[in-house]
């Protein structure tokens, strides 16, 4: 028995041997493990202690950079406004109508529109990521599409490209007052007519804006921008500007003034494959096609892409009808219009016209009434003799629009016989019907030869000539002509030959040239006026309202003509112009004089709710001589009315009168002026008196202001801030 | 007194930098020649009223755009006040912040109101500077014994 526990006491002694073996062994290893873990993490640790360094450096190193950038563009910013300084200060010392200021003004533009290109770089990054905030401020769209054209006009020309405003049909016109970010429709413009410069090399290039009302189509194409799909691929190429869109978008459709825009920029260049239409839009794509290989302008179309896309609308390359060569762009914004749309719509299927536009320009900018359309019998006619074909459809299509005839020629041979034909007409309308029917076939069957080259909306208004002739009204001629269509000489014979055998015809000829130098060197005769090229917008309008003076006949003494006409007249009557401007000196004279202490002793209330209005009326009208109250606000002023009448009712002497007149501020607390003169007409009644209520006003006088002014009782208004000589103007009519 | 003269050039000078850069416009013309014996502090006395006017509104539009909910008809109403008041001085510049202030009322937009919000103190305290230092160089004209030139 000694022996087996021997035995297994040894084994039991190998087994704990063997135990405390394993249980070493295995705490080695455990050590072992755990001292190799911990140099992997040390290990990673330093790694990602080196990372971070390293994002942070690059980190650092983009801030130091967008820093540096940020201070440079402030330098160049800086400089900028140097030279805007001191070009400013160049135009006030050059001479208004010179070419130098003209010059300068471009100058001046481009400096902006490349201050606007600084700007956009600057934000590039910002668009992409579809934070671009749109800065809407109201302006004109037709003036700054003539400024975007006047602009690259030259170096198109230069290229021997005509670059041509297109009205189309003349709906920008009616809609040209509108809210919306200025400087990127320019920039986008820009932009496409850069490119369409870039790779024209002949033909022309015409830019073209029609206005319509909002689609529902639109709405449509944005909604499924949100499909679930389109969401799931935004994700992934993080193309956020899409979102950016939908935000804005229901914003705009909501208003009902929004009207869509559609621009063209259409050119006759080498065009763009259509495998390749598709890639231009991605940014900094260039199609390697360009002429001179200049540079890029910069912008990209991508980035012009994405801003059609912020102002709600699409880009896109339109095919052009067979045949036609070069590319044509296509995109659509959405703008607010500042002429409410249903009073344009009322307006127009009032008088059932589409002139509106030009009615309201010449009426707004020029201030004269132009005839509302102009029957053809009414005997307008335009001849234009331009050299390149587009702009003549362009301008023929815009003009016979505004119900004017058009004659279009192109070349000098068919100017001629133009020019006979017209003659001829109109000679023959002065003879009897018979004749004129026999000789009407004769012409008509030379028309027929001579019409190949010439397009002529003549033969229309033949019946409408017959009659509008044999009622001796007489016809207004305008001859345009384009200075680089032949020389001088060549082109004055006809047009001399034309003037001598004129009745009862009024002609000027206007001459399209290049450059106006200083307007002290008249044209010469036979033409009239100069005018510089391009013929579009305002410019058109000047001519075609040479149409309308005809009618008024005033010409001496149109106080509203431009400085050119002027310039022009003085050669005629040199006289008259200095006899208008004494006159108008020694009025002035009369009515300053007039003006110390000639309130003497009336009795005038101010009421308004701002202490330093209340201050300026009150001390005004006491330098005038008058005797001041001021109240603060409505209630106020009711009581002092009401007891002054009182007073004067019980009073037995004259010394108590009431208020000769009363001036109302209209918004007020406590009582507003409309309230308030309410209750003093209601009291007045009693009494049987009337006191003139003069409303001050710091809104803009639409006619729901004049209505609520009227309704409330008030006799006139004036806007604030007070405008003394107009008080005095309104108070003498009051008086008389 | 060439002292005079020069202040009295100085004052000139000024006067028309703030009429060419904006700063001011025709009505300040206005309250100046409302100014003479009988009140011979009149656009000074205007002026100050105008600056405490002023900072009193720019506090409450500070305070009105920073409530949680925003009352824009507040706002409009306290830029209206501003308007009225840049416009009878002929605070210009601040006056055309205002209406561009008013825009951005109508359309409710937070970030645009705040960012007016700025443009009008940074100009309003522009013209409060400009102003300070023209009476100032009048104070210097009247203490060396001359007359304040008057501007056409």
């Amino acid at each position: 028995m000694g022996s087996n526990v021997l035995r297994q006491s040894a084994q039991a002694y190998l087994l704990l041997v063997f135990l405390f073996v394993i249980v070493v062994v295995s705490l080695c290893a455990f050590i072992i493990i755990v001292f190799k873990a911990a140099k992997r993490e040390m290990f990673l640790c330093a790694a990602l202690i080196k990372q971070v360094e390293s994002t942070n450096q690059a980190e650092r190193k983009s801030i130091t950079k967008s820093l540096a950038f940020a201070a440079a563009s402030h330098d160049i910013r800086n400089g900028f406004g140097i030279i805007t300084c001191l070009i400013n200060h160049c135009l006030n010392e050059a001479s208004p109508d010179s070419e130098t200021a003209s010059n300068l003004q471009l100058i001046n533009n481009e400096t902006t529109s490349l201050l606007g290109i600084l700007n956009s770089v600057l934000d590039a990054s910002k668009i992409e990521a579809g934070k671009m905030p749109l800065k809407v401020e109201e302006f004109d769209l037709a003036e700054l599409l003539e400024n975007i054209v006047d602009l690259h006009y030259h170096r198109a020309i230069e290229k021997g490209v005509d670059l041509v405003l297109d009205p189309g049909d003349g709906s920008l016109s009616t809609f040209r007052s509108v809210k919306g970010d200025k400087v990127k429709i320019m920039q986008i413009v820009s932009n496409l007519v850069t490119n369409a410069i870039k790779f024209t090399s002949e033909g022309h290039i015409s830019v073209k804006v029609s206005v319509s009302k909002p689609s529902k189509d639109n709405a449509l194409i944005v909604c499924n921008r949100h499909s679930p799909l389109n969401c799931l691929t935004r994700l992934c190429t993080k193309q956020k500007c899409c979102c950016n869109t939908l935000n804005e978008f229901p914003a705009i459709q909501k208003n009902p003034n929004c009207m869509e825009f559609t621009f063209e920029v259409d050119d006759t260049g080498v065009g763009i494959p259509k495998d390749k239409q598709k890639h231009v839009f991605e940014n900094f794509v260039q199609v390697k096609e360009t002429t001179y290989g200049e540079e890029g302008y910069g912008l990209g179309l991508g980035i012009v892409q994405s801003m059609v896309h912020l102002m709600g609308g699409e880009i896109k390359i339109v095919d052009k009808e067979d045949g036609e060569r070069g590319t044509r762009f296509q995109f659509n914004i959405f703008l607010t219009s500042c002429v409410p749309v249903s009073v344009v719509e009322a307006e127009e299927q009032e008088t059932n016209t589409q002139n509106h536009g030009l009615r309201s320009y010449l009426y707004h900018h020029l201030g004269l009434p132009f005839r509302s359309s102009p029957s053809r019998s009414e005997g307008y006619h335009v001849v234009l003799f331009l050299v390149e074909e587009k702009r003549r459809k362009v301008l023929s299509r815009a003009i016979s629009k505004m119900n004017i005839k058009v004659s279009e020629v192109g070349k000098i041979n068919e100017f001629v016989q133009t020019l006979d034909r017209i003659k001829r007409k109109l000679d023959l309308s002065s003879s009897s019907l018979e004749k004129f029917e026999v000789n009407l076939n004769l012409t008509s069957g030379d028309t027929n030869e001579v019409a190949s080259g010439t397009k002529d909306t003549h033969d229309q208004a033949i019946p409408h000539c017959k009659r509008s002739n044999s009622n001796g009204s007489s016809n207004f001629i305008i001859i345009i002509i384009d200075s680089q269509a032949g020389p001088l000489s060549e082109l004055s014979s006809p047009v001399v030959n034309f003037k001598k055998d004129l009745q009862n015809l009024s002609c000027k000829v206007v001459l399209l040239q290049d450059h106006v130098s200083s307007s002290s060197q008249p044209p010469l005769p036979p033409f009239d006026y100069v005018f510089q090229k391009p013929l579009h917008g305002k410019r058109l309008y000047e001519v075609l309202r040479l149409l309308s003076e005809y009618r008024n006949s005033s010409i001496q003494h149109d106080r509203t003509k431009t400085d050119q006409e002027i310039e022009f007249q003085e050669l005629d009557s040199d006289a008259l112009p200095k006899c208008q401007l004494e006159e108008i000196v020694i009025n002035d004279c009369n009515k300053r004089s007039s003006t110390s202490k000639d309130f003497k002793g009336k009795k005038v209330l101010v009421v308004d709710d701002q202490p330093i209005l209340r201050m300026y009326a009150s001390k005004s009208l006491q330098k005038l001589g008058a005797d001041v109250d001021v109240s603060e606000n409505g209630k106020d002023a009711c009581d002092k009315v009401l007891k002054s009448l009182k007073d004067m009712s019980e009073g037995y002497d004259d010394s108590n009168r009431t208020y000769d007149f009363i001036l109302m501020d209209c918004e007020m607390p406590v009582m507003s002026g409309y309230e308030a003169t309410r209750l003093i007409r209601v009291e007045e009644k009693k009494h049987g008196i009337h006191i003139p209520i003069i409303a001050l006003t710091a809104h803009t006088m639409d006619d729901e202001m004049k209505l609520h002014i009227k309704d409330a009782g008030m006799d006139f208004h004036l806007t604030k801030p007070l405008n003394v000589q107009q008080l005095y103007d309104l108070i003498n009519n009051i008086q008389f | 007194m060439e002292i005079v003269g020069k202040l009295q050039n100085r004052f000139m000078e000024f006067m028309r930098s703030l009429y060419r850069e904006g700063f001011l416009d025709d009505q300040f013309l206005q309250l100046q020649k409302l100014q003479d014996e009988s009140n011979p502090d009149f656009v000074v006395e205007v002026v100050s009223l105008f600056f405490e006017d002023s900072e009193k509104l720019l506090n409450n539009l500070a305070m009105a755009l920073q409530q949680q909910v925003v009352d824009y008809k507040q706002v409009d109403a306290h830029v209206h006040q501003f308007k009225g008041s840049s416009s009878s001085i002929g605070a210009q510049r601040v006056k055309n912040a205002c209406v561009a202030f008013r825009n951005f009322c109508e359309e409710k937009n937070l970030e645009g109101c705040m960012q007016c919000l700025q443009h009008a103190k940074h100009e309003y305290f522009l013209v409060k500077n400009k102003l300070e230092t023209l009476f100032r160089l009048e104070q210097q004209i009247l203490a060396a014994g001359g007359t304040v030139p008057v501007l056409s």
